[in-house]
């Protein structure tokens, strides 16, 4: 009975590795969402230095793992059991064995982080008193010229445009420096986001439908 | 004493519509006096006191209700008074209610009454209540004339003084110390909105004349201090301003004929995107012109603004008054101040682009028009402009010349002169332009000849589309001619190299932010020749330039080489291709390079310990270790071949050299006794880690950057 039992179980369980190579397994290569937003919420918080939002927890990194390997891979057998997902993970080792990963270490993209970090503590008492903010579309605008000065009107404009010119750079970079152009959008939405969680409080911020709320 | 009164009189009038407030006063005393003469003519004779009283009078264009008049025969005279309950007039912005009009003692001279001493009391108006002196002398029914003093209007203390005779009248008004922000209530809605935050003390001096409804003559004396507005968004404000405005002007047939006079001396204005700070000098605006009622164009005959003793515009204008549109201008502009005018005007329009970060000093002098208020044409003398930008991208210093560009004729001609410049790291010397401005281009009239590096470049030709609208687009073609490596290398901070620059470049195109080049850059160097083909460089002066390109070496000499770079000695012939190169922010990201001895390369070959321990310390990391052997003891070597290859993509180089039978590769294949062969095992190394082997390289006091 016993030796049935085993021959059963080996038997389906050669069925299943059979049914999973016969299965037609298409790896699509998504974009890797949690290693974009660890990436892109190392540089924000490295741009606004201190001034980044403490109490905004980090994932761990189990967790972003996890979601990161959702998005990264989609199998189009359906209703594979877990047995037999745990079997052909380990007949195919080099799909988990290429993790996916952002790299932002680029020549660019560290000059356009400097110049980044360069430039926050000008904008800070701007974003501050609410003249400056994040928009949703990863970039700052003037929410409010009659915070400014007159004098430093043209000043911050230009601080807006440099800083803007930098974001738009840095996310078609990294878009670039991964070898995926076609990134440069998820990139972009994923640092819109970041940019907001990691506002420091008191920081002004458009939410997804163009309104503005203040960072708490 | 006997007494009339004289209940629900109705009278009607029958007069044209008055439009300005120096009737209003006209039709009122006409109220009051009409009245009350018709009175006192039919009772003088016989009473003593007089009361009228009638619920309302009213005209075409005015009305009052509530009406009484008491005349009483006094010791000093005869005394009037008048009160109104209610009076509305199209000129005021709202009903005045509470109308008390006492004059204590009228005076009959000859034919005329005069009441030097009475007194209007008002408990309600679109200006408050008021309390005022008047003097009023009633000369006959067609001359008479008005004073009040002490009215209250908008804070402030006014007084005014009407002059009326037969159809003409005169009124001079005088207002002091008036509240801006009040005072906007008072006047049309769409002088000072509303929803503009507003303040200051105003300060006025009007004379006004005119025949029956029409304003024939002004002249106004203004003064402003403590000015402050703002609109809703921020985008028109002024902090702290004060100036004096006087304009006079003087109706003829169907226009206005007239001049203005604004001068500001304080406070800082900002009229998006321009900023300007009066702290330290005045601005003085003066206009000249007449102003066409039937098709309400304004046509601005002489206009002159001054700031600074050195920033002057004169010019004319028609403007379409209902359409607010400036329909034709020209405009003559002289400065020495440039950078005042940058700073205020040009640099606001520009921020964002690549020059909204230059330091300019120097002076023009030019004329501009404008017509639908569009530039249609410019001519400027540009006098010792030096030009910096402060990202040090480039600049030109002691530029003179002519610049003429119009949108209707082709063939303007321009010229102007360049003492120096430099373009990153590169300087040039002088430079003389001659170039045809077009509607939206540029073609150039004589080869442009830059010396630089020892050299110099020719560019025969440049034709520019799109300059002004669209997206740019320029063809060239080049010739360079012996540029210093020399030089070059000095400029950038390399190790000093020996050789010289040539090349043809037949044509250069840059479009949608790409330089394309055709031809080829030879650099005659190291007793050989690179020559750089597939040249292209996208976003030349963006965040992040990207160059493409490839080169084949030909013929070098090693020992050239390994001099210059204080390598170790090697000596030997050198030949190799770079393809596909691609560098971005001018760091490599990509190639595909080799570099060996040629096949039948007739130098001898011979490398030093040094130079082997350098090869080494690339392909591993590690150096020095032949000195720690026996062959430390020999300082050079033969060999037969030096052959590498790598591969850049990304973060990762692959490393090859001569295959070796047991998997690694030659670096160096030696020859004779004694022999050496440098075998390197690793293929893949991180881009980093080899930069890094290359920066530790330091030989001679020089470090490999």
């Amino acid at each position: 009975m016993i030796k049935r039992t085993v021959m059963l179980r080996s038997f389906f369980g050669y069925l299943l590795i059979a049914l999973s190579l016969a299965a037609c397994v298409t790896i699509n290569i998504y974009f890797p969402a949690a290693a974009a937003e660890e990436a892109a919420r190392v540089i924000v918080r490295d741009v606004l230095g201190d001034e980044a939002n403490p109490d905004q927890p980090q994932k761990s990194q189990p967790e972003a793992q996890q979601e990161d390997d959702q998005s990264f891979y989609q199998f189009n057998s359906t209703k594979l059991t877990s047995a037999a997902e745990t079997i052909l993970n380990f007949v195919i080792p080099p799909a988990h064995a290429a993790q996916p990963n952002i790299d932002i270490s680029s020549p660019s993209i560290r000059k356009l982080r400097a110049s980044m970090s360069k430039r926050q503590s000008r904008l800070t008492g701007f974003y501050r008193s609410g003249a400056l903010g994040f928009t949703n579309k990863g970039l700052i605008t003037i929410r409010e010229l009659k915070k400014i000065p007159l004098k430093d009107r043209n000043r911050v404009k230009k601080l807006v445009a440099d800083e803007n010119g930098d974001r738009n750079s840095l996310y078609t970079e990294i878009a670039r420096a991964n070898g995926h152009p076609e990134w440069e959008q998820s990139i972009r939405d994923i640092f819109a986001r970041v940019w907001i969680e990691e506002a420091p409080k008191g920081y002004w911020y458009q939410n997804s439908k163009g309104k503005w709320q203040r960072s708490k | 004493m006997g007494k009339f009164q004289l209940r629900k009189v109705r009278l009607k009038f029958s007069r044209r519509p008055l439009r300005h407030a120096g009737l209003l006063f006209k039709s009122l005393t006409y109220l009051v006096l009409g009245v009350s003469l018709l009175s006192i003519s039919r009772t003088a004779v016989s009473l003593s006191d007089i009361s009228i009283q009638t619920d309302k009078l009213i005209s075409d264009v005015w009305f009052a209700e509530g009406i009484v008049l008491d005349l009483n025969q006094t010791v000093e005279g005869l005394s009037l008074q008048l009160t109104l309950s209610e009076f509305s007039h199209p000129a005021l912005p709202g009903s005045v209610k509470g109308i008390e009009f006492h004059c204590a003692a009228v005076q009959r001279v000859n034919h005329s009454y005069y009441c030097p001493q009475a007194s209007l009391s008002i408990d309600e108006s679109p200006y408050g209540g008021q309390q005022a002196d008047v003097e009023l002398n009633y000369i006959d029914s067609d001359h008479m004339e008005i004073k009040l003093d002490g009215l209250i209007i908008a804070q402030g203390g006014v007084s005014l003084d009407l002059k009326l005779k037969n159809s003409s009248w005169q009124l001079s008004l005088n207002g002091v110390d008036l509240n801006a922000d009040e005072l906007r209530t008072l006047l049309p809605r769409d002088i000072v909105p509303m929803s503009w935050d507003l303040s200051g003390r105003l300060s006025i001096e009007a004379k006004l004349s005119g025949t029956t409804s029409t304003l024939q003559q002004a002249e106004v004396r203004s003064e402003i201090k403590q000015l402050n507005y703002a609109d809703e968004e921020g985008l028109q404000v002024a902090e702290n301003g004060s100036g004096k405005l006087q304009f006079q002007a003087e109706k003829s047939d169907r226009r206005w004929i007239g001049s203005a006079h604004l001068m500001l001396d304080q406070g800082q204005y900002y009229s998006d995107p321009y900023y300007i700070d009066l702290t330290e000098s005045p601005l003085y605006l003066t206009l000249k012109g007449d102003w066409e009622t039937t098709q309400n164009q304004l046509h601005l005959k002489q206009a002159s603004l001054k700031w600074l003793p050195t920033v002057e515009v004169q010019g004319r204008a028609q403007i379409d008054l209902t359409e607010l549109a400036l329909l034709q201008a020209n405009i003559e502009f002289a400065t020495n101040r440039l950078d005042q005018l940058y700073q205020s005007i040009i640099q606001p329009m520009v921020i964002g682009s690549m020059v909204d970060e230059l330091e300019i000093t120097g002076g023009i002098v030019g004329e501009m028009e404008l017509v639908d208020g569009e530039v249609a044409l410019i001519r400027s003398e540009l006098k010792s402009i030096d030009v910096d930008d402060l990202r040090g991208v480039f600049a030109l210093y002691d530029l003179h010349g002519l610049l003429a560009w119009s949108n209707r004729e082709n063939g303007q001609a321009s010229h102007f002169n360049v003492q120096k410049g430099h373009l990153y790291q590169i300087h040039h010397g002088p430079v003389s332009v001659n170039l045809q401005a077009l509607p939206n281009g540029i073609n150039l009239l004589k080869p442009l000849d830059i010396q630089l590096l020892g050299g110099q470049i020719i560019i025969d030709r440049l034709e520019a589309e799109n300059l002004f609208y669209g997206s740019p687009e320029w063809e060239t073609g080049a010739e360079v001619v012996n540029l210093s490596l020399q030089e070059l290398s000095t400029a950038f901070d390399w190790p000093v190299l020996s050789g010289e620059l040539n090349g043809r470049l037949p044509r250069m195109h840059y479009q949608n932010e790409s330089l394309d080049f055709d031809g080829a850059l030879q650099v005659d160097v190291f007793g050989g020749r690179i020559e750089v083909e597939q040249l292209k460089i996208k976003q030349p002066l963006g965040r992040v330039p990207e160059l493409f390109a490839s080169a084949e070496l030909k013929g070098l000499d090693l020992e050239q080489i390994t001099r210059t770079f204080s390598f170790g000695h090697i000596e030997g012939g050198l030949e190799g291709k770079v393809n596909d190169l691609h560098l971005l922010n001018w760091e490599p990201v990509a190639f595909q390079a080799q570099f060996n001895s040629p096949a039948d390369d007739e130098l001898p070959h011979r490398i030093s310990q040094r130079a082997v321990d350098n090869l080494t310390s690339i392909g591993n990391g590690v150096g020095g270790s032949l000195q720690n052997t026996f062959l430390g003891i020999f300082k050079e070597f033969r060999y037969n071949r030096i052959e590498l290859r790598a591969t850049l993509d990304g973060n990762l180089a692959e490393l090859g050299g001569i295959d070796h039978p047991d998997g690694g590769y030659y670096l160096v294949k030696g020859a004779g006794l004694p022999r050496i062969d440098v075998i390197a095992r690793n293929r893949r190394v991180a881009w980093k880690t080899l930069e890094e082997r290359l920066k530790n390289i330091r030989v001679e006091g020089m470090e490999v950057q």
